[in-house]
Parts: C-alpha cells; structure tokens; sequence
C-alpha cells in the first residue's frame, strides 16, 4: 500500500482490464489495420420524433396531400430545404428549415433517407393479408425504443442488437469498443463485455485520491469478496468504472478540441465521439471497430410541436453536419456510419397544438459510405383511410427496422447469420436495404 | 406480518429503510420507543412541505424560486426533517408518478407537486392517484393539460400521452399479474397485455377537458373541451353526457380497482423502500394489504407502508433465489443504495449544517453528480427501470438491481468526489457551502477502538462488519507509522468508509 499513483496505475492498468474485460476470445488484433476501421454511431431520438415534419415532400402533389393532413402543422412548402432526392415512387424530398446544415452533405451523395421506416414483424403493405401481426406494444416509449435496440422480435433478449453482433465478431480493446454517452442502453449489451458508459465530459479525476494510502483503501474494497450480492457487485463494478476512467484519461489527454462542434448538449456528445475515433490506436483503447450511442431527447411533442421541434432537428442538423465534416478531416468518412433512431412516428393528425404517439417515420443514413443521391423506400399515401393508415394518421411502415439495422450490421462486418441477429428478417423479401 | 424489532441491528436495519439514515441516537430512541410507537408517531406527524422552504430560501437570497432553493429545499427536509417516513416515501413516490423537470414545470411547480406527494403518502392510493392525475405539474408534464376533445373541422384529436401512462406505470403496468406479481399466462403460456391501444384512445376522451390555472392548485374542467360521448376503457362504459368531473372519478376508481393495481404498486415500493428482489410471497402479502387494510379499506398507504418495511422477509432477511422459484436466499437481500440516499446517509452521519444562516443551498451540485437527482429524472421512465440487471451474476440469475443503470464511469466518479468533499467540509465557511463538527472524531482519533466504534455508530448504526473494521484498524495503524498527522488519519479514513460498499449498499 505504498505505491505511487502512477506507479499503482501502470502496475495495475493491464489487470483492470481483463477484469473488466475478461470474456474476450478470438483474435486479438493488437496491430489493428487502419484500412478496417469501421464505426457506427447511433444518434436516439428520444420520444418519437416527428419524422414526417422532418422529411417533407417538395413536390406539389404529394406536398398538397400532406399539408392537407398537416394542417396547422404544415411546413411552408417555399420554407423547405431541397435534397434533390427521390424516394423509390418518385417523390421528391425536402428537409425541415432548421436542417439547413445538413443540405450539403446530401449534395455529396454522403446521406440519405430511409422513407416510412418503423417496427415491423411482418410485411403489412401490400401483403394483402388482414391478419398481418403488428408488433406488441406499438406507440408505448420504452418498449418500442427497446424493439429498436434489440429487434422486433428479440423484446425478451436480454441483449441488444450491437451487442450480439461485437460479441460474435470478437472485437478487441482494452476498453469495451461498445460506448454509450448516453446511460446504460440495451442496444450495447452483450455476454462479453460491458459497455463503456460515459459522458461527453470524457473521463476525469477522482479528487479524493491523490495519496496512496486512500488510494489503498479504495483498492482493498475492489479485491475484497463480499457475502452480500449488491455489495460484492457494487465492488467489482466499482472497480470497472474506476480502470474505466483511467484508461480513457490517458487516452484522451492525447487529442485536444476538435473544431466545428456546436455548443450543444449532442454537439458535445458527438464531439467526444470524434475524439474517441481519433484515439482509437491509442494503447488504451485498440480499437479496429466501434460502436457508440449519443442521443438527444424532448421528441415527445404532444404540445406546442413547432418550435421546439424546430429547435431540436436544427441540433440534430448541426451536429450530424459538424460530426461528418470531422470524418472527412479525420480521412475516415468513408468507415464511419452514423444514423438516428427514435421510438417511433408521430401521428400524422394533430393534438391541436402537438403530436400524438405515431408508427412509421424516417431515418436519416449520413457517412461515406452511404449510396446517396437518392432516397430508400416508397413515399406513402397520407390521406386518412389509405392502405398506409394504421388509425387516424398512425402510419404502417413499409420497411422494417431490421431489414434498415440489418444493413447497419453487414456493413459493419457482422459475418454472422443476419436472420439470426434479426430473426424477422426471415418473413421479408429482402434482409438489407442496399444504402451502404 | 406486523413482526416486531427489538435487536439494535434490526433497528438499524429498519431505520436506513425508513428513513434517510440514522443520526446519533436514532436507533437508541427507536428501542426505547418500539417500532409501532416510531410507526405512530411517523404516520402521525404533521408534514414538512418543500415548496414554502424553497420559497423563504429564494427570498432569503433575491431570487425566484429556482432549482437551487428547491434542491436545497429537498436536501433540508430530507436531512433534517421529523417526518422522515413521510419524507423517505414521498422520494419513492416521486420515482412511480415521476414529474421532470425536463419537459415539466418550473422550479416552483416541481416543488408543490412534491409536496403534493408528501401530503397524500400516509392517505388513500385513491386520492393519491386524483391529485396526482390534476397536478398541474403532471398536466404540464404528460401534457393532460389542455387536451380536448377530437375536432373533426381541424382534424386534431385528445392528447393520449397520460392516458397511456397513467395506466402503464401510475396503476396497470403492461402485463396481466398473479396474485404474486408474476405475469399471468394465456393457453399458448404468453403474457397477456393489461390494455389495448383502443383503450388509450378511449381514456384519453374521458380526460379531455382539464386546464391550469397555477401551478399552485389543481387543474379545472373545461366543458366546452371535454368529450361528453359515451366511451369504453377495459371494458367499462363510460355514460353518454358525463362532466369531466364525473369521468374522471369514474376513470380513477376503473384503475385503483383494476385487479393489478396492488401487485403493480406494491413491487414499486418494495424495490425503492427495502430489497431488490423480493420473494413472490412478500410481495403477495403486500399487495393483500392493499387490496384490504384488514378493515375491509383498499389502498390504504399507511398498511402497505407498514406491511413492506414490517413483512417477515425484511426482518429474517430473506430474499429471492433466483427470478422464477420459491426458494430463499440471504445473500440476494437488500439492495443498493440509491446514491442521492447514500449522500443522505453520510450527511445525515456527520449531521452537516448550512454555512448560511438565512437558507441552504444546494452544496451537493445535486443536478449532475449522481446519475439522479428529485425530480429530475430524463423521461417518465425514471432513472431505472425496474427489472433492470447489470451484467454478469445479477443477469446470470435473473434477478433485477435496477440501481446499477445509473453508476456509469462518470456518475461513480462524481458521488466519490461530491462525499469527498463533504468529508473535507467540516471547517468550510462559505456561506454556500454546508459544514459539520469533527470535535469527536479528532478526540478519538488516537484511540483506535473508541474511534472505529465512532465510525461503526455514524455510518452504519452498528452494522459495520469485523472486516471493514479490521482493515480500518490496519489503515490506522499504518498511519501512525508513517507519522501521519490526525488530519490525515481522519480523512483517509472517512474516505475509505464511503466508498466502502457496506455503506453503498443496505441489508
């Protein structure tokens, strides 16, 4: 108990992390290959967000129709952002005014649209068959933001969809490749290796220990076995946190501020994303692929929608935008995905001033690696009572968010059975989407 | 039932349940009254309201009533409080009908919705849910406020956002429940759902019509916005022509009668008040309670408050074995605890005081430390789920410690540092900052065994077991080698007992 804090912090940092780590088998690419590098990053929109008020149709027809289901909603049509893309029917689409930042990026071929996305368990459009099965619990946050992370049919799994596919893949690194700097989410968790949960802060100091005699104490808490089982895994979980830290504070404190970021909460999240890509060779971290969870939330407009609307897709907008200028300065836009999620759609029909719980909605795609210059899927018909319309204005998807997580996971290099990742898949016509 | 305390350790245990953690002499003054007579007295005493604290404090210092008077309002009563049963259950309360900051009221809005909670924690579930259903705060929150009914010329309909809440996490939960808690299967052995989206819409329409006035008093009807249709929710009909009054009360009474209603509830305050994973027949005796006080009442708070912290389970330290059997199992008893609680037990230990004379403030940085903060929580959701498991044994044997989803890297670093720096506040005079009396620890500090039975008493009532005291008396010995100074003998070993995880935890 008379060891220097470095001296402690060297000796003990290799340790912490198989304790931390310790299930890692299959290859360990220790001289990760720069050219595999590969990321995604997933951006939560916590809520449901309104997608329908963030892809709009440019094209009078189709503009007209959603503006007469809009109503007092509607987005000016001269307001829109133009994209110069088209969906699989041929509607054109714009974006909302607050996502003017993002406009370029598409110009670039480097984003896209997924139309009419959402959770599905089966095809409904165009299948013809009324006793077509919808997932359990559509329109309730937690569960459908759980079928996101898991897949349709994966809500009793205790793990997430990114986490049994890393788990298969046997990444290495030091510290998890699974990051989250927004809490503890299930997308991430997996048999193998617990994610690492942080904040845009990064990591920081334990002001209590700077002595080697409480940095002692604290180190006879983490060894010591404990009867009681919230005792014994408060230690060791403890312990995780604190190795955690440490190891991401060597690696941070090699890559100072990057620019262009915007002062806000996912602009901050998606800065240290940045960062964290940047050091990924670092000893520490060793990381030939990652995967990260930033999220923002307050998509949950059942009132006063517009302008807190407008507010969020502009963060959305300018933090995605600054995010891909980084990766295209970092030379690494190509091998980085990043794309939203959200719990669903919002009803397509107003509460006065809001929206209520909805179905499908839209995903944007944004990297280099997306085939862009086009949309993915058809655009639907928004009058009430269509083949899309769930019930009042609650729109049935046409592309399921396995077949969209399903291309996520290829591209990534998941080698594994796809159908068994996303065991829905098997009742589509197609498993991936072909964007990437 | 009903078991009685009369051991010290019991008393100990029993007091970090209840309340939010002994002072000196807390558990001497318990024996000697006897644990129905402290239950008495609790249920009995008159209520510390958070609002008109928070309100003087903001005053006191030319504010208006923001989120530090009423954080610090919280850390007051919740430290120094009389009502500490009230106090500790309203906590738990405010993590069932959660009301957030983030997309709520303001600062003085979230303050009397907590007061709203403390004064309905001792009554009748029945009324709590009502108060909780015309809070403004809730109405603001889950946007109850202003829904009206569907207008076809504009093509808008009812707001179904509390609707839906109020039944999946407020009374119903999602599925079909046992007598036990567990879910109720169908023929095929699947979960069968508690409502449909239907019925959503269908309550959505009996609660149209409420507005706000204040936040200072409950929401009123609006007839011209309530849907006077007959409507249908879980198969119960709704009259044609009902007020919104009338629908209401109808709506509240459908759900605290809704035969999960007790089981749902029960589980919730079990998993905040005393253990992580209670056994099927605790948490059905519980739920019996609600169902009938004995005197033939439902919902009555002040029997189930009394049936969780009093079940045999709690006292024999019983708990489950794994998720699904019967069995028991001792090391699976108690749970962690919540780290705004742990920061009240350490405060409550030292007995810290304001450096201010005219207020608190709220010194703990409650916002951003500690992965939770009253009434702060990101969503309706909580900090945790309830069924939450971290990875490894927890998961392994399907059991649940939902405390876990907020220690992340960052979160436990920061509770290490914030209860550091309340350990080295003991002679801080900034007058925002808190302060407490280290006379007896440096009396006691060159007496090995005076001073870890000094430890023992604060931080853990007597609990504190032979192995932390044993390394303590090795860390102080080493200490006194090195010639350290008191000052650093007593830090260091204050800083090794908060992050010791006895004291993270409880049993």
């Amino acid at each position: 108990m008379k060891l220097s804090r470095r001296h402690f912090l060297k000796g003990t940092a290799a340790l912490g992390a198989t304790s931390v780590a310790p299930a890692l088998t299959g290859l360990n690419m220790a001289h990760a290959n720069q050219d595999d590098y590969k990321a995604l990053v997933c951006i939560f929109l916590f809520g449901g967000n309104d997608a329908y008020n963030m892809v709009i149709p440019t094209d009078d027809g189709a503009y007209q129709k959603y503006e007469q289901a809009r109503r007092n909603l509607a987005i000016a049509q001269s307001d829109l952002v133009p994209l110069n893309i088209a969906s699989d029917n041929g509607v054109k689409l714009g974006l909302h005014p607050a996502m003017q930042s993002l406009k370029s990026t598409f110009a670039e071929q480097n984003a896209t649209v997924i139309v009419n996305s959402g959770q599905l368990v089966e095809p409904i459009i165009g299948a013809n068959n009324p006793n077509s099965r919808v997932p359990d619990f559509l329109m309730a946050h937690n569960l459908q933001q759980t079928m996101w992370q898991s897949g349709a049919e994966n809500m009793n799994d205790k793990l997430g969809w990114a986490g049994r596919m890393v788990q298969d893949m046997n990444l290495s690194g030091s510290l998890s490749p699974l990051m989250s700097l927004n809490g503890e989410q299930k997308w991430l968790r997996n048999n193998h290796v617990e994610p690492l949960v942080m904040t845009s802060e990064g990591a920081g100091d334990y002001t209590g220990l700077n002595n080697s005699d409480r940095l002692g104490a604290m180190m006879r808490h983490f060894d010591e076995k404990y009867a009681n089982l919230y005792a014994d895994n408060y230690s060791t979980t403890m312990a995780s946190r604190y190795y955690e830290n440490d190891a991401l504070d060597d690696a941070l404190a090699s890559v100072g501020d990057l620019d262009g970021f915007p002062q806000t909460g996912l602009g901050n999240m998606l800065h240290t994303t940045a960062k964290l890509i940047k050091v990924r060779n670092a000893a520490s971290l060793q990381h030939n692929r990652q995967v990260f969870f930033v999220g923002l939330g307050g998509f949950d407009t059942h009132k006063d929608q517009a302008g807190t609307h407008a507010a969020l897709l502009g963060q959305v907008s300018d933090a995605l935008a600054a995010f891909y200028q980084e990766m295209k300065a970092q030379g690494l836009s190509d091998q980085v995905t990043a794309f939203t999620m959200s719990d669903f759609g919002r009803r397509i029909m107003a509460n006065d001033s809001g929206t209520d719980h909805g179905w499908a909605g839209h995903q944007l795609v944004v990297g280099g690696a997306v085939k862009g210059g086009r949309a993915y899927g058809n655009w639907p018909d928004l009058t009430p009572g269509s083949e899309y319309d769930y019930n009042n204005g609650r729109l049935i998807p046409e592309i399921a968010a396995d077949q969209v997580n399903a291309t996520l996971a290829n591209w990534f290099g998941y080698k594994g059975e796809l159908e068994v990742l996303f065991p829905s898949l098997k009742t589509f016509p197609q498993n991936t989407l072909g964007f990437l | 039932m009903a078991s009685s305390i009369y051991q010290p350790e019991q008393a100990a245990k029993f007091l970090y349940r209840a309340t939010f953690g002994p002072k000196p002499g807390d558990v001497d003054d318990f024996l000697q009254l006897g644990v129905e007579a402290w239950l008495d007295d609790q249920f009995t005493r008159s209520w510390r309201l958070h609002r008109p604290l928070a309100e003087r404090y903001a005053n006191a210092s030319g504010d208006t009533l923001n989120e530090n008077a009423r954080l610090s309002a919280w850390w007051n009563r919740s430290l120094n409080a009389g009502d500490q049963l009230r106090q500790r259950v309203a906590y738990a309360l405010s993590q069932i009908f959660v009301v957030s900051n983030s997309g709520g009221p303001n600062a003085e809005g979230l303050a009397e919705y907590y007061d709203v909670l403390l004064k309905h924690a001792f009554g009748n579930f029945r009324d709590l849910l009502e108060a909780v259903t015309l809070s403004p705060a809730m109405g603001k929150f889950l946007t109850l406020e202003g829904s009206r009914k569907a207008n076809p010329d504009n093509n808008t309909f009812p707001d179904e956002n509390y609707a839906r809440e109020v039944m999946q996490l407020f009374s119903l939960g999602l599925w079909q429940l046992q007598n036990n808690g567990m879910p109720r299967l169908d023929g095929q052995g699947n979960k069968e759902p508690t409502y449909t989206q239907r019925d959503v819409e269908e309550l959505a329409r009996v609660l149209t019509g409420w507005r706000r006035d204040t936040y200072l008093k409950p929401m009123y009807a609006d007839d011209s916005r309530h849907d006077f249709g007959e409507k249908r929710v879980l198969g119960q009909t709704f009259p044609e022509g009902q007020s919104p009054e009338q629908d209401l009360s109808q709506a509240m009474d459908l759900l605290f009668n809704h035969r999960n209603t007790p089981m749902f509830i029960s589980i919730l305050l079990i998993k905040r008040l005393t253990v992580s994973n209670p056994r099927r027949s605790y948490i059905q005796r519980v739920a019996d309670v609600f169902k009938d006080n004995g005197k033939g009442v439902r919902g009555d708070m002040v029997a189930v408050i009394k049936a969780i912290l009093l079940d045999q389970d709690v006292i024999d330290g019983k708990a489950m074995a794994d998720h699904q059997a019967h069995g028991s199992n001792g090391r699976n008893f108690g749970k962690v605890k919540e780290p705004i609680i742990a920061m009240a037990n350490l405060c409550r230990a030292f007995n810290v005081k304001s450096n201010d004379p005219e207020r608190w403030w709220d010194f703990p940085a409650t916002q951003n430390n500690y992965g939770q903060a009253p009434l702060r929580a990101p969503s309706v959701f909580n900090f945790y789920e309830p069924d939450y498991a971290p990875k490894g044994e927890i998961t392994d044997k399907q059991l649940t410690a939902p405390e876990f989803a907020i220690l992340s890297m960052d979160s436990m670093r920061r509770i290490s540092n914030r209860m550091w720096t309340m350990i080295l506040a003991h002679d801080s005079t900034n007058v925002k900052q808190w302060s407490w009396n280290r006379s007896q620890f440096e009396k006691k500090i060159n007496k090995p065994d005076e001073y870890i039975e000094l430890l023992n008493e604060r931080f853990f009532a007597g609990l504190m077991s032979t192995e932390l005291a044993g390394f303590i008396r090795q860390m102080l010995d080493e200490l006194t080698a090195d010639n350290r100074n008191d000052d650093r003998k007593i830090n260091d070993t204050l800083f090794a007992i908060q992050c010791s995880p006895e004291f993270r935890c409880q049993e």
